[in-house]
């Protein structure tokens, strides 16, 4: 079936009563988990799918994805109003969004967010659609080799991440690689650095950490403030205008690509794809210092890359069915459930499925944008409400959030833990992101890095005689060296 | 203070109310079962582990009368929940379902077989050993020749140090002489992907895990470690049948507490209903179609079946130097 026909019957399945109310109700519970501190859609998925029992196999995607991209656009909310991430992959947004925010405006950070995910979002089911079918092939010369490198692409884009002193941001990450080798050995299968305690086994969970350092800690220092609510000036205008788009336009598509290629990777997810694009647009500007103080580019960017690999993430799991993160684990059930086996035939076997649920994506992007450009002015005004009440609620989300990931009191606690180092962390002027960023890339680049050299049987070589791999590996001493390498340039010229 | 009384008031009586509600009617409050029954799984939500539950969980609410939660107690790697499971009272309201018990007891810490009471088997699915299609191995013959002749130079893809799928592949080649060289991915998924992207040479593991893979033309499946064919690939012949007497399975059982059989109306109940429901043939059905067979096992049969397991499993964990220390 061509990509038309098959959108055409998409549409079909997505603009049924039925499934459009399946649709709106992701949509829905997805802004809600987004802009809910602590609730990712991660234990959204997981609380709703014993419901999708009750729906066809279609609907119940349709819907779980609808959680899963809603979240996306809600997660940005709280991280542009009170800087604290709605969920995990909005943690950059809070850096610029939030300065926005206290510059009065928020209304402007809140529109480019909309409207730069409604792109993405669009944008990559585009892609989704056409490139689904043939990348599903290529995906397979993605070995563990690959994913090497393009870690290791990404970890030099990071040196540009931090905006204070360098030494700090390498202690941090430093300490994040340490965090990320808790847990059991991905190659001998031991307990390394768990002290005996059962719960880290497993590791410290993501979202605890991440919780812990950006939100507990950002209540914690707003304790000490006097000041009666967040912001007390003026509001100015609601929506983006013309300078803030001509800012934005590239962001947005650069974070795009950016995000749909990261959402294809196993083990890429939305987290890692924005704090990329944050590190790409800081190292493309023209005014980096900018960055961190209000910057337009640093909002629309990252949130475009959230959603478009919230949309991108699919197409492992369609093609291939490899869930690349815990949501797409959970659609994977959702579909497992209703004895559909996704993989390589699937779009063939079940097209129904497939193009309902990029059919549903369009009208679900369409919705969100819907709901979320009113909701602007709502949000801006909570931005005044005390925050005694403000943040005692936000705490309390937190809380109810760590626990409903494992049910696991334990995640509660490193949490807390986490908190408390993020707020120390913060009076000592040590940046948070490049320890919450090593400590995700530390064990991803571990197993694949061990993995291959496994393979290789110890060979470093590996990495250099694959193309794609090459490629990477190229790209990436590029960008460490160009900055270096022109300065030396300009500096000969100047004799 | 008056009004906090008719809140109160009004609270009792919708919880009474309610708990009327969600009692089954006509059966005295001791009862069995009068409470829901919780349903752990060690795996998050989308492993197979968790959608075998979740596709079981129905049927046994049907044959029970109780309503069931599927918990997924997923902390420590499944420790956790497993000593919960251990903790808990054997009335009958804790059961779980693994595979993966027996390799723990002496992997990690703290765990034994024996500490609970094994009700069922719910599927067994033979492991086939597969290649990538562009493989030059044809035969299983091919293959295990080459093993011999060049220790360690054949990759095997297992989906996770000390899994099932590590120990099969690793028994196998210590019967026949072929060492591999044990190559971890995180999970079924990749395993499989890195096997049709020829990064691994072999793979064992059970055919629900290559079903796609193997439709789609990546793969090759040259023998299935079982004593028989199988209904829906008959083609592949048996590693017994090509001179390599071998067998092992994925399996996963249900089991509760130990001490749930010294309260005999409520064990035979909770095993009669979950007995049917594994029975059904709408449920076989439905696993069928994910690519898992289901083998029912009674209590007795099960134990006496892990008894022997207990023994080649903790044989290729010590070879293999996989014990907890």
């Amino acid at each position: 079936m061509d990509p038309l026909s098959g959108l055409l019957q998409g549409f079909s399945t997505a603009l049924t009563a039925r499934n459009l109310f399946n649709c709106f109700l992701g949509c829905f519970l997805g802004t809600l988990t987004g802009v809910l501190p602590g609730f990712g859609p991660g234990a959204a998925v997981a609380l709703l799918l014993p419901m999708t029992l009750y729906l066809s196999p279609a609907a119940a995607v349709i819907m779980l994805a609808g959680i899963y991209y809603g979240a996306m656009y809600g997660g940005s909310t709280t991280s542009i109003l009170v800087n604290i991430p709605g969920e995990a992959a909005s943690v950059v947004t809070c850096f610029d969004g939030y300065k926005m925010a206290l510059k009065g405006r928020a209304g402007p950070a809140l529109g480019i967010a909309a409207f730069g995910s409604f792109i993405a979002g669009t944008l990559s089911i585009i892609g989704l659609m056409f490139v689904a079918p043939p990348l599903a092939k290529f995906a397979l010369e993605f070995t563990s080799t690959e994913y090497v490198s393009i870690i290791f692409f990404g970890l030099t884009l990071l040196c540009f991440l931090g905006s204070g002193s360098k030494i700090k941001a390498f202690m941090m990450a430093a300490a994040g690689i340490l965090i990320g080798t808790i847990g059991t050995d991905p190659v001998v299968s031991k307990d390394r650095f768990t002290f005996g305690f059962d719960f880290l086994m497993d590791g410290v969970g993501l979202i605890p950490v991440v919780m812990g350092l950006f939100g507990i800690s950002e209540v914690l220092l707003n304790l000490e403030k006097q000041e009666f609510s967040l912001f007390v000036g003026k509001i100015k205008n609601l929506f983006p205008n013309f300078t803030d788009w001509k800012a934005s336009i590239g962001p947005i598509t650069r974070g795009t690509v950016i995000g749909f290629f990261y959402g294809i990777l196993p083990g890429g997810n939305a987290i890692i794809s924005s704090i990329l694009s944050y590190g790409v647009e800081k190292r493309l500007s023209k005014r980096p210092e900018s960055f961190g103080q209000g910057a337009i580019e640093g909002v629309a960017g990252p949130e475009a890359a959230n959603n478009a690999t919230a949309t991108s993430a699919f197409i492992p799991l369609l093609t291939l069915g490899v869930p690349t993160n815990s949501v797409m684990a959970i659609v994977l059930a959702a579909l497992m459930i209703h004895e559909v086996v996704p993989g390589p035939l699937l779009i063939t076997k079940t097209p129904d499925i497939f193009w309902g649920v990029i059919g549903s994506m369009y009208v679900g992007n369409v919705i969100l944008l819907a709901l979320n450009l009113p909701l602007i002015g709502i949000w801006v005004r909570l931005l005044k409400v005390p925050y005694v009440y403000l943040f005692s609620g936000i705490l309390l989300f937190c809380l109810i959030g760590a626990y409903t990931i494992g049910s696991l009191v334990s995640d509660i606690g490193v949490m807390i833990f986490f908190g408390i180092v993020g707020f120390l962390m913060k009076k000592f002027e040590y940046e948070p992101a490049p320890l919450a960023l090593a400590y995700i890339l530390g064990p991803l680049f571990e197993d694949n890095l061990r993995r291959s050299l496994n393979i290789s049987g110890g060979n470093f070589l590996i990495f250099f005689t694959r193309p794609i791999s090459l490629t990477f590996i190229i790209l990436g001493i590029v960008v460490l060296v160009l900055p270096f390498g022109l300065k030396v340039i300009k500096n000969s010229l100047k004799r | 203070m008056k009004k906090n009384l008719v809140y109160l008031a009004s609270l009792l009586v919708v919880a009474s109310l309610w708990i009327g509600m969600t009692a089954p009617p006509g059966l005295a409050a001791d009862a069995y079962p009068s409470k829901p029954l919780s349903y752990t799984v060690f795996f998050p939500p989308g492993g197979r582990s968790d959608i075998v539950a979740r596709m079981l969980s129905p049927y046994i609410e049907k044959y029970l009368g109780t309503p069931v939660m599927v918990v997924n107690n997923v902390g420590g790697v499944g420790v956790i929940g497993h000593k919960a499971v251990r903790e808990a009272k054997p009335d009958g309201y804790t059961v779980a379902q693994s595979g993966t018990t027996v390799m723990f007891q002496y992997t990690k810490p703290g765990i034994n077989i024996w500490d609970y009471t094994w009700i069922a088997n719910v599927y067994s699915a033979p492991f086939m050993i597969a290649v990538p299609t562009n493989s030059s191995f044809k035969t299983l013959k091919e293959l295990v020749d080459y093993g011999k002749a060049n220790p360690k130079k054949l990759k095997h893809g297992n989906t996770g140090t000390g899994n099932t799928t590590h120990l099969g592949s690793a028994a196998f080649a210590s019967k026949f002489g072929c060492e591999f060289t044990q190559i971890a991915y995180k999970g079924e998924g990749p395993s499989v992907v890195g096997l049709a992207a020829g990064e691994v040479d072999v793979a064992f593991s059970p055919m629900v895990a290559f079903n796609q893979m193997f439709e789609a033309g990546k793969l090759r499946i040259l023998a299935t470690c079982s004593p028989q064919r199988s209904k829906d690939h008959p083609q592949i012949p048996t590693a017994k049948e090509l001179g390599y007497d071998f067998s092992w399975d994925a399996w996963e059982a249900i089991f509760g507490p130990k001490g749930l059989k010294e309260n005999k109306a409520v064990y035979q109940k909770l095993s009669d209903a979950i007995r049917k429901t594994i029975q059904d043939p709408d449920l076989g059905h439905k696993l069928l179609n994910i690519g898992l067979t289901v083998n029912y096992k009674p209590g007795d049969d099960l134990e006496q079946w892990l008894r022997e397991d207990d023994k080649r499993v903790k044989k290729i964990i010590y070879e293999l130097g996989l014990e907890y220390k």
